[in-house]
């Protein structure tokens, strides 16, 4: 029985050793499992510290990165420090801003994500500090406030980082000290807070600037690397925040191997070879531009507008320079009933450049390409037409022409091409020929001649432009620089205009009448398209003016003047012999008393007078344009001075079909 | 036989004639001179003439019958030969001695007129007014001037109806207001259509129409026109040495030509009143009436032919103003080349301007 008992008792002492034992590994599991847990949402991937407004250095990015981590570790609460500008905030408040972009990082330490998260206005010196999670009531409200409040003063001694750097450390001091049953009100403790806040800025820059220095060249070495491996994944490490922080989901859809490319040809309009070169010349100059071109193609726009698809890959591919995120981005949709391209534009800079002239000027200038097919032609073209507009504010003049001209940078260059076709209007073996035609009137008279096409001269006059363009290119012979420069502004198929310049001194006396003769007659060829007769034309009248001081007449000019002659002449004898006719004076019987009319005794008084019937008539009578009508351009642009994407970023930009 | 009536000179018994200009009368042969009331208190009483029997009072509102039956005749004082004189005429030429009969009968009672204009040129003065007509008149043949012979010349008294005259009514015309208006690439124009009614009024006064069917008309209308500040009351002295003719068209053509120059002057002159604010007035209907008084003068013109190259052309000398009127030929080739001077000229210095301009570098 005894035994039995015994048996008994110590069965039940084994199943409580077991329950124990279970109990305790079970425990054991569910911490391991909770660290392990809480170690896998806490994501060191991101940085915890992020300036919208880009005042924050690499270093000082990475110093309070690492503090933030450290406070993680330390107090198992996430902290996370964010500088806006006013804009960004688009219209939410300060709490709202952090919670959401608190969630869309991921931040948070275990399941309850618990942290903190630091949201401050640059713009209004505004700060708010959320406390989520189990970091609720970790600090004071009171505390919270009073941070809220200091912080912002650090700015003007220590640019961004002050009011980062001393949120972390107001929090760090409090916790560390662990104030949190202490009485909100006691300023003191805020007060040592805030001393030893101060005191920690002051090490943490001095350690900063240190490091910059000691490890300058590592940290731009590697970042170099970086860019030359991997061309623009410095960029995507910044970028990839900014990115999450915009509100929205791109239509676009952003593929990770597309990330930080110039040219994202979906649609395979490139070769590989021109992808390549367009990429390395896109860094090269974007780099030197400090504004971000794009190239984006795709054989859909996924249901959207054009400029909204153009706009999200824009905003969440992280694409653009500075605060603004200036930049292009060229979006070319191959969708066969959709096909069409949009310019879109970003940044305040660039939209301010991107006028509905200019836009107009540049898609005039990429249509006829987009329309035959030649898409890398037209693209390389539009990329330099939005260079010119960046450097000079024109796509059609380069950086020169709006330069300041110097007296002391005349210089001559007896080398440089006297025919420049940069219009695009003659054919090689036509230029070549005008360019020996040229040279020989230049050799037989010593004077220069030059002949210049160009697309457009942008705000310039084009006799100023022309000025500009002779003495960038060093035209001119002998100490005045002498020489006749033509110069032709055609594009598209709008209407041409011409220009002929004299410089230096010598010439026989050019009336008013020659002079529009020797451009008229040069004129009238070029618009029917036949430039390389209306050049030659020019070369030949020239040379007559040359050798004889006369800008010669045409056959049919003289005819003219002599039918004119002969006209006037008739019209005169006419009106002689009329009169003759009329003094001859043969009697004629008199149908009128007018000369017998009593003086005063005419009266013609109103009656009511009667409407009877009304017709309307139609005149077909389109207004006239100054630029011509054409038949092969398109319509015009759609322009958009401003529209937002899906992040809610504003943008400009234009568009047309093909 | 119509009453004729000469005036003889008191001196010498001569015929006296009426002197162009003034209020007097000359004796042809001793050049006498005497006034009108002079000659006329002088004649109270010697009347030569008897006239016998024709009525002229039957003939005053209708053409006369020109059966030679009906003719009056008359005798020459001066030879006695027996004329017969027209019917209009009331101043003849004797056919024998070339005295100028005059017949009183025609120019008394109802048919006397009511003024005479006198002559105030001498038929001398036609030579120098005729060569002063010619100048200015660039399309002559050459030799006209030189060639052109004056035939001859008769002075007469043309009889006129002076007309005054008063139109009034009511006159219709239609017209237009266009306005335009652009909509899009189209001009619209609107054209409304008005009926415009005017009350006109108007009067003329001393319109001539001569009334003698031998006279050329146009010649008369061209002679136009003649003061009438300068009428004076009829006298047959004024007659003397002078033609002068009765009125023969009908009064009703006289009246309705008359008419007919009113009232075509009246629609053209309220015309361009009534149609103020309108475009493309033209006149649709409406009517004028017209109170008419006229008044019965006499003339004075002298009526000659020019001969060249055989042909004869009219012309009148208009006997108080001096103005001369008359068809003048014009010559073809005259005409080709005045024209072609006229036109080569400028059209050469025209064209010697633009090579000019060209040499000197324009």
């Amino acid at each position: 029985m005894r035994a039995k008992k015994e048996r008994k008792n110590i069965r039940y002492g084994m199943v409580l050793e077991g329950c124990f034992m279970a109990a305790f590994f079970l425990g054991l599991m569910l911490l391991m499992t909770r660290s392990v847990f809480a170690e896998k949402l806490w994501n060191e991937d991101f940085y915890r510290a992020v300036d919208g407004t880009g005042d924050l250095s690499d270093a000082q990015r990475n110093d309070l990165d690492k503090l933030c981590i450290e406070f993680m570790k330390n107090y198992h609460m996430d902290l996370s420090l964010l500088a806006v500008s006013s804009e960004r905030r688009e219209g939410m408040s300060l709490e709202e801003v952090g919670r959401q972009y608190y969630e869309e990082c991921g931040f948070g330490y275990s399941l309850s994500y618990d942290g903190f998260q630091m949201v401050w206005d640059v713009g209004s010196g505004e700060v708010c500090i959320v406390a989520i999670g189990d970091a609720k009531g970790k600090v004071d409200e009171d505390y919270l406030a009073f941070v809220e409040k200091t912080v912002p003063d650090y700015q003007e001694e220590y640019g961004s980082f002050g009011p980062l750097y001393a949120t972390y450390r107001f929090l760090d001091n409090y916790l560390k000290e662990d104030v949190a049953d202490q009485d909100a009100g006691d300023t003191g403790d805020a007060q040592e807070s805030k001393e030893e806040t101060e005191q920690g800025l002051e090490e943490e820059t001095r350690v900063i600037a240190q490091s910059d220095t000691a490890e300058g060249s590592k940290e731009t070495g590697e970042s170099q690397e970086a860019e030359d491996t991997n061309a623009g994944e410095e960029e995507l490490s910044e970028e990839k925040n900014t990115a999450t922080e915009l509100p929205g989901q791109s239509t676009a859809g952003i593929n990770p191997e597309e990330k930080g490319k110039r040219v994202v040809d979906r649609a395979g309009l490139f070769t590989q070879e021109q992808r390549e070169e367009t990429e390395k010349y896109l860094l090269e100059l974007t780099e030197e531009l400090q504004k971000d071109i794009v190239i984006f193609t795709d054989t859909t726009s996924a249901g959207q507008e054009h400029k909204v698809y153009a706009a999200d890959f824009y905003d969440y591919g992280g694409y653009g320079f500075g605060p603004e995120f200036e930049g292009v981005c060229l979006f070319v949709c191959m969708d066969p009933e959709d096909r069409g391209w949009w310019c879109c534009c970003t940044g305040s800079e660039t939209m301010g450049l991107y006028t509905e002239t200019i836009a107009n000027q540049i898609d005039d200038m990429l249509y006829p390409y987009m329309k035959s097919g030649d898409y890398y032609t037209g693209i390389r073209g539009w990329i330099e037409n939005i260079r010119r507009m960046y450097q000079s504010g024109s796509p059609f003049l380069e950086s020169w022409a709006v330069e300041e001209v110097s007296a002391d940078s005349r210089f001559r260059d007896e080398g440089a091409d006297r025919v420049v076709d940069d219009a695009s209007l003659l054919k090689p073996e036509q230029i070549r020929k005008l360019e020996e035609r040229v040279k020989e009137l230049a050799d037989a008279y010593n004077v220069d001649i030059a002949i210049h096409t160009v697309p457009g001269t942008g705000p310039l006059e084009l006799k100023e432009y022309a000025d500009r363009y002779y003495r960038h290119m060093g035209y001119g012979k002998g100490e005045d620089y002498k020489g006749i420069l033509l110069c032709v502004q055609q594009y598209a198929d709008y209407t041409p205009h011409l220009d002929i310049s004299f410089f230096g001194e010598g010439y026989e006396e050019l009336t008013e009448e020659a002079y529009s003769r020797l451009t008229g007659r040069t004129l009238s060829l070029i618009r029917e398209g036949k430039y390389e007769d209306g050049l030659n034309l020019f070369c030949d009248m020239t040379e007559n003016y040359l050798k004889k001081g006369r800008v010669p007449r045409s056959g049919l000019s003289w005819f003219l003047r002599l039918l004119f002659a002969v006209i006037v002449g008739a019209i005169i004898g006419g009106i002689a012999l009329g009169r003759a006719r009329s003094s001859m004076k043969t009697p004629a019987v008199s149908e009128n008393a007018d000369a017998y009319l009593v003086s005063g005794s005419l009266s013609v008084k109103g009656g009511n007078d009667t409407f009877l019937s009304s017709t309307t008539s139609r005149r077909y009578d389109p207004p006239s344009s100054s630029s011509g009508s054409s038949s092969s351009r398109s319509s015009s642009s759609s322009y958009s001075s401003s529209y937002s994407g899906s992040s809610g970023r504003s943008h400009s930009g234009s568009g047309r079909s093909f | 036989m119509a009453k004729t009536v000469e005036y003889r000179c008191p001196s010498c018994e001569g015929l006296m004639r009426f002197l162009p200009g003034s209020e007097t009368l000359v004796c042809e042969y001793c050049g006498t001179k005497m006034t009108v009331e002079e000659m006329e208190e002088s004649q109270k009483g010697d009347k030569k003439v008897q006239l016998e029997g024709f009525d002229f009072a039957s003939l005053k509102d209708q053409a006369t019958d020109e059966n030679a039956m009906a003719l009056p005749v008359c005798y020459c004082e001066s030879c006695a030969a027996e004329l017969i004189a027209d019917l209009e005429q009331v101043a003849i030429s004797c056919p024998y001695c070339g005295s100028r009969v005059m017949l009183s009968d025609k120019v008394s009672g109802p048919l006397r007129p009511d003024g005479i204009i006198p002559f105030q040129y001498e038929s001398s003065a036609l030579p120098d007014a005729v060569k002063k007509y010619y100048k200015g008149k660039k399309l002559l043949p050459k030799d006209f001037f030189s060639a052109s012979r004056i035939g001859q010349v008769t002075g007469i008294y043309v009889p006129f109806w002076i007309f005054d005259g008063k139109l009034k009514g009511s006159l219709r015309y239609k017209g237009t207001k266009t306005s335009s208006s652009r909509s899009g690439d189209y001009i619209e124009t609107r054209t409304d259509y008005y009926r415009i009614t005017r009350d006109v009024s108007m009067e003329f006064a001393n319109l001539p129409v001569d009334t003698s069917k031998k006279v050329d008309d146009a010649l008369m209308d061209s002679l136009e026109p003649f003061d009438l500040t300068k009428a004076v009351p009829f006298d047959m002295a004024y007659l003397a040495g002078f033609a002068a003719d009765r009125f023969d068209t009908p009064k009703s053509t006289t009246t309705r030509r008359a008419q007919n120059r009113m009232t075509t002057s009246a629609a053209s002159l309220a015309q361009a009143q009534a149609g103020a604010g309108y475009g493309n007035v033209t006149r649709e209907g409406g009517s004028l009436k017209t109170d008419l008084k006229a008044k019965y003068m006499l003339f004075p013109v002298y009526l000659f032919d020019v001969k060249y190259n055989d042909e004869t052309y009219s012309f009148a000398f208009n006997g108080q103003t001096g103005k001369v009127v008359g068809k003048l030929p014009v010559d073809k080739k005259v005409s080709r080349s005045y024209f072609l001077t006229r036109m080569l000229i400028p059209a050469g210095l025209i064209f010697l301007w633009s090579l000019l301009t060209y040499f000197v570098g324009y």
